[in-house]
């Protein structure tokens, strides 16, 4: 009895490294190369992007599942669905105008204001060290994007994609329109964190007071920020009409 | 014994020949600590048998603690980014060796120059 217990636990035994040689062997193509650990730590951040990107797109096809059952069901009830999708047509012009600024935008945020600086400038010291620059706009807007503005106008322009703001003498010329100073730069978003952004350690806004210029900001409920009134009618570019994808680094 | 072996190895060798046993690339790992663990046993257990002192618990309950703890060391490693399973490597491999080595002497004895140094010779 016990002998044959022995002979059937060795049976098993060998059979398990019998088979597990095999499928390793089958399995294992060639030898195990030495892969060092910053090769494999940019493969991990190139998978972990490649499953973000999965699971955009994941996103995607469901989000478009969603929409096609809506419009599936609004068919299956067979009821006016006219009304409905014009309903839906105009909220989504809503949305498009709010984005590309052609309404007033209101809500919660930061209003700044930066003034050249008042302090007498020192024997020899070029008066540029307390003016405010279009580089320091550029500077404090980049900021507030950074740390989550959904909306900024400059002295009462609107700051959208096509917007540009350029020296010009004692002026600066914002979306076309010179201004003068004090500059007020209100941004519409989480109005503490931006304000910790510019005024917290490191912050533009710190560097500029540093310099001597004045810098305020105030954390508001009721920031306005006004549509965007220059033309803006494109004259190159046009909606492409085939959906083709183009991929990273591909010059199209 | 050694016919349960050949036979049990030659079942082995068909079952991954004709079956398609598959398992996910990253418990390769896991498998080849386990055969190594499995092989140590199987020697350890020839070895036991020829002195005389094999025993079924133990046989088993060495298997099984030497695969927990190489799966164990595998798994730690890989967590901890260090290659523990060279502890696994190196030991069963060691030990292979000096098993191995302790029935060639064992069979020596017993074959060539029929010192008979064992009581269980039967």
């Amino acid at each position: 009895m016990r002998n044959r217990l022995k002979i059937v636990l060795i049976f098993i035994l060998c059979v398990f490294i019998g088979s597990s040689v095999i499928v390793l062997s089958k399995t294992v193509k060639g030898l195990h190369v030495f892969v060092s650990s910053k090769v494999l730590e940019d493969y991990r951040i190139t998978i972990e992007g490649e499953r973000k990107d999965m699971e955009n797109l994941i996103k995607q096809i469901e989000e478009a599942k969603a929409q096609l059952e809506e419009l599936e069901t609004f068919e299956a009830e067979n009821e006016d669905i006219s009304q409905e999708l014009e309903a839906k047509l105009f909220q989504d012009l809503e949305f498009y105008k709010l984005a590309a600024g052609f309404v007033d935008a209101v809500g919660p945020g930061v209003e700044v204001i930066v003034d050249d600086g008042t302090r007498d400038i020192g024997f020899g010291e070029d008066p540029n060290d307390i003016l405010v620059h279009d580089m320091d706009l550029f500077l404090i807007i980049n900021e507030l994007k950074a740390a989550g503005a959904e909306v900024i106008s400059v002295n009462g322009q609107r700051i959208v994609d096509t917007s540009a703001i350029s020296c010009s003498g004692y002026t600066v010329r914002i979306n076309g329109q010179f201004y003068a100073r004090p500059f007020i730069i209100r941004a519409i978003g989480d109005g503490s964190r931006m304000a910790a952004s510019l005024i917290g350690p490191g912050g533009y806004g710190n560097y500029l007071k540093d310099w001597g210029l004045v810098f305020k900001v105030s954390i508001r409920d009721d920031i306005r920020i006004p549509a965007y009134t220059e033309d803006r009618a494109p004259k190159y570019m046009t909606i492409a009409t085939d959906d083709r994808t183009v991929k990273e680094g591909e010059n199209n | 014994m050694t016919i349960a072996m050949m036979i049990g190895l030659g079942v082995g060798i068909f079952i991954g020949i004709f079956f398609d046993v598959n398992y996910p690339a990253q418990f390769s790992f896991y498998v080849s600590m386990g055969l190594l663990a499995a092989m140590d046993s199987l020697l350890g257990a020839l070895r036991a048998h020829l002195e005389g002192k094999y025993s079924n618990i133990i046989f088993v309950s060495g298997f099984l603690t030497n695969a927990i703890l190489a799966a164990a060391l595998v798994y730690l490693g890989t967590r901890l980014g260090l290659p523990l399973y060279y502890a696994v490597i190196f030991v069963f491999g060691g030990r292979l060796f000096q098993n191995l080595a302790v029935i060639r002497r064992i069979l020596i004895d017993k074959y060539f120059t029929k010192k008979d140094i064992n009581v269980y010779n039967k």
